[in-house]
């Protein structure tokens, strides 16, 4: 059997990593690859360090001309440059079909700007990231975003090549030579019949049975942890146009954007859908609760009612205030929506964690929500609440009835995503 | 081939993802053990290693866990049954490489679990909370942990996840089929640890080519907290013979609130192993107290501190060095004394006076000679007899310094040596 190399491209800033970087082309090329090595040094180099796309090159298709960039002495300004360049230079290879996975090694700056470089790719296509930033704080979500890298925390600084070393280097290696390796499915671009998914494991039961249920009928349900970043992803996916529906069960980072809390999921949460005119069925996991860092408590937060979802994670109970203002919010983005939304709140508590007994059950401040929602939205947003808690049976039947018949009449009206905008 | 994945899974909710990944492997030709930590029920496919196995192990019964409400409190039961189960397949020489899908809590949990295996043994973890802000760094920790973000989370089979657990099959099995297993120290070439970072690149990188000239291997930390600690971790572990401590800063960026905090027992463990230890004041010039935007929202740390007020160092909106204060410095002198006194082997500490760092040369954003002053002769006054304190009129990042270091280390281990 013929074996067909497959491109590597190797991404690496050699005024630094040189010996580094040419230790990984080697090993890829002794197992049958191509390997292409794509320089991203910052400092304007003009020596040859033995890359295949020099410095020059890419800052070039970053729009800056070698002597204007070795002249800058802005290191800021300097990696954009080369990110753009970089970004450019590896979309036309990944066009010219010479590129089937990407590899980058380096500290702080280089994984910045190999990240962003990656996160422009699309998803399925092979990435990983050998750093020995992977587990500083900040920076690892930095790095991974809403891209599927594969971030390799090396331990050890990447400089010299040492047995440690050239273990990590070694594994990273393997790992993207395993990954092209084999058939992997084709992620579809196709939207018919895919419905995205937010959940969180307070309503995973909700969301298991919701999600049985569709699959039963043909669709194809891909879920989304929404912890901030993963409703983030799904919000980029749902403009991408890869989806015909939207169940939204845990929408708790529309809140912690307006305070700033850890499910934090950006200033857009909440809006592809009614963007694209998608039918969209909403409910409120987790959106009374809030999540401040533990190490930025106040005072009033130590007071409020507490529930630990595991060693890491602690809710703290929403203030009515703060319930009326998301209500605000969700009103505000929703009244935006231009097909249709079905807000379904269940009225015995939001999750698993709001159960009798707990100490954040409190399905009256819940209903605060509930009525500040209701005087707010449109007339064509409806807002129905369900006799049951987010976990029973009853609430996932009554989610699954409504997706059923919401998304079959989006598609016996030919709505599709595309063509909603489109339709006079 | 006789290769073994050992597969962490919660069974009796994610039975039918943990089976295709299970499938993927073996049909690669490896053998799979699926292990079940899940919690809340029966398993929908047969694992190899039961839960109650893993409760058992943890020193816990699974049909009493399965009762109980309260996760926080059970969790911990399974994480130290298969924590001590991987152990013993290691042990035996029955596992090769790990790995785990899931979203939060069961990312929590694998990612406990890897982090009982030893460097070298692959380990990846595929998660759909893996970007997740505060969480990321905490699961991959100092470990080497391959962090695979799904993106999508991993429950139903179809295009996406399926497309996700492939690859995730190809990493696994591409690193485990040429893995040596964990590293172990060889005797020929002694090793050396050696913390750095990008304020003393210059000085590491030139005593690491001194050393590795006279035959040492160097294995450099980043001692931007998580690196250190995890250079701490390795010496207890018994793989260095000496350490070249450039950057103990993780040292005061803990008591002074910085982003590179090393955690309450840096510096301790070369001390406590009795290996020799050169040691330089790098990084205590500076603190750590990005981004940027913490300034504009009144941050604690800035306020309390009142950072705003001070020199400061902005490469980028992320990385923000706040100049220290006299005070600062005397409250780490007291601190890294009293840290050091405990050591078993010899210690020498080398103060650069032109500068401890890039930052803090003549003419650089955080030069201040005056307030560097006050390091030396506090450090001095706490120090128990025994410990050398030299100040030597170079800059940190001057080959010469580099030279005296590495002399100075080299004297301690023939020294030790010989004794």
């Amino acid at each position: 059997m013929r074996h067909d190399p497959k491109g590597v491209l190797i991404l690496a800033t050699m005024d630094t990593k040189g010996p580094e970087a040419l230790y990984v082309r080697s090993r890829i090329e002794e197992h049958g690859e191509k390997p292409i090595l794509m320089d991203l040094s910052t400092r304007g180099e003009r020596k040859r360090s033995g890359a295949d796309i020099t410095p020059a090159d890419v800052a070039r298709a970053g729009g800056a001309s070698l002597k204007q960039f070795a002249s800058l002495r802005n290191r800021e300004l300097n990696m954009e440059v080369m990110v753009s360049g970089g970004v450019k230079v590896t979309h036309r290879l990944l066009r010219e079909g010479k590129i089937h996975g990407i590899l980058g090694i380096g500290g702080i700056s280089a994984s910045l700007m190999v990240a962003e470089i990656m996160q422009s790719l699309p998803f399925g296509f092979p990435k990983v990231l050998v750093s020995s930033a992977a587990a500083t704080p900040g920076l690892s979500t930095r790095f991974l975003q809403t891209s599927d890298i594969l971030l390799f925390n090396s331990v050890i600084e990447i400089a010299g090549l040492t047995t440690l070393l050239r273990n990590v280097l070694d594994r990273a290696v393997l790992a993207m030579l395993g990954m092209l390796q084999g058939q992997v499915t084709e992620p579809s671009t196709d939207a018919t019949n895919a419905i995205a998914m937010t959940m969180l494991s307070p309503c995973e039961r909700c969301a298991r049975s919701v999600r049985a249920g569709l699959e039963k009928r043909g669709y194809r349900v891909i879920g989304f942890h929404a912890t901030g970043m993963g409703d983030r992803a799904m919000e980029a996916m749902i403009s991408e146009g890869l989806f015909q529906g939207v169940i939204d069960l845990a929408t708790g980072g529309v809140g912690e954007n307006l305070y700033g809390f850890m499910r934090d999921a950006g200033p857009h949460r909440l809006e592809s859908a009614g963007r694209l005119g998608l039918p969209q069925i909403i409910s409120t996991c987790g959106v009374n609760h809030i999540t401040p860092r533990k190490s930025k408590y106040t005072r009033e937060h130590d007071l409020r009612r507490k529930y630990d979802l595991d060693k890491f994670r602690t809710w703290l109970r929403m203030s009515p205030r703060e319930l009326k203002e998301v209500a605000a919010l969700f009103a505000q983005k929703l009244n935006q929506a231009r097909g249709p939304v079905m807000v379904l709140i269940p009225v015995k508590g939001w999750s698993a964690v709001d159960s009798p007994g707990s100490p954040t059950y409190d399905p009256a401040e819940d209903h605060i929500f509930t009525e500040a929602l209701r005087k707010t939205v449109k007339k064509d947003v409806q807002v129905v609440e369900v006799d049951a808690n987010m976990e029973d049976p009853a609430f996932a039947a009554a989610v699954l009835g409504v997706a059923v018949e919401m998304f079959s009449e989006e598609r016996a009206r030919g709505s599709g995503p595309f063509r909603v905008g489109s339709k006079k | 081939m006789n290769s073994r994945i050992v597969i962490l899974s919660t069974l009796d909710t994610k039975g039918e993802e943990a089976g295709y990944l299970k499938g993927l492997i073996e049909a690669q030709g490896f053998k799979t053990i699926l292990m079940d930590t899940s919690i809340g029920g029966e398993p929908t496919i047969r694992p190899d290693i039961s839960s109650g196995e893993v409760a058992a192990a943890g020193g816990g019964n699974i049909r009493d866990i399965r009762a109980s409400k309260n996760t926080g409190e059970v969790t911990p039961i399974m994480i130290r049954g298969a924590s001590l189960k991987v152990l013993e397949l290691l042990a035996k020489g029955e596992l090769d490489g790990i790995i785990s899908f899931g979203g939060a809590s069961n990312t929590t949990s694998a990612t406990t679990v890897m982090k009982a295996l030893p460097f070298g043994i692959p380990k990846l973890m595929v998660s759909s909370t893996a970007s997740m802000p505060a969480y990321a760094a905490m699961y991959i920790g100092t470990k080497d942990i391959t962090m695979m973000h799904s993106v999508v989370d991993i429950s139903g089979l179809n295009d996406l996840t399926k497309a996700v657990l492939e690859r995730a099959a190809g990493g696994i099995c591409g690193m485990a089929a040429a893995s040596d297993g964990a590293v172990k120290p060889k005797s020929t070439s002694p090793l050396i640890a050696l913390s750095t970072f990008k304020f003393a690149e210059e000085c590491g990188q030139h005593a690491m080519a001194l050393l590795e000239k006279k035959g040492y291997t160097v294995i450099p930390f980043h001692a931007q907290g998580m690196g250190d600690k995890a250079m701490e971790e390795l010496i207890d572990q018994g793989l260095f013979q000496a350490v070249v401590d450039l950057v103990p800063a993780g040292v005061s960026e803990q008591i002074l609130g910085g982003n590179r905090a090393a955690g309450p027992h840096r510096l301790e463990a070369a001390g406590r192993v009795g290996i020799p230890q050169v040691i330089t004041p790098c990084g205590f010039d500076m603190l750590s107290c990005g981004p940027l935007g913490r300034r504009e929202k009144g941050d604690p740390l800035w306020t309390t501190r009142e950072l705003a007020k001070r020199k400061i160092f902005i490469p980028d909106e992320f990385r923000v060095q706040a100049r220290t204060s006299a005070e600062e410095l005397l409250e780490v002198a007291a601190l890294v004394a009293q840290k050091l006194n405990q050591s078993k082997g010899p210690v020498k500490f080398f103060i650069p006076t032109k500068g401890w760092s890039t930052l803090s040369v003549v003419g650089a954003d955080l030069y201040d000679p005056e307030t560097d002053a006050v390091f030396a002769p506090a450090l001095k006054e706490h120090l128990r007899p025994g410990i050398e304190v030299s100040e030597v009129p170079m800059e940190m990042n001057s080959p010469e310094f580099a030279e005296a270091l590495v002399g100075a280390l080299e004297g301690m281990m023939k020294e030790s040596a010989g004794n």
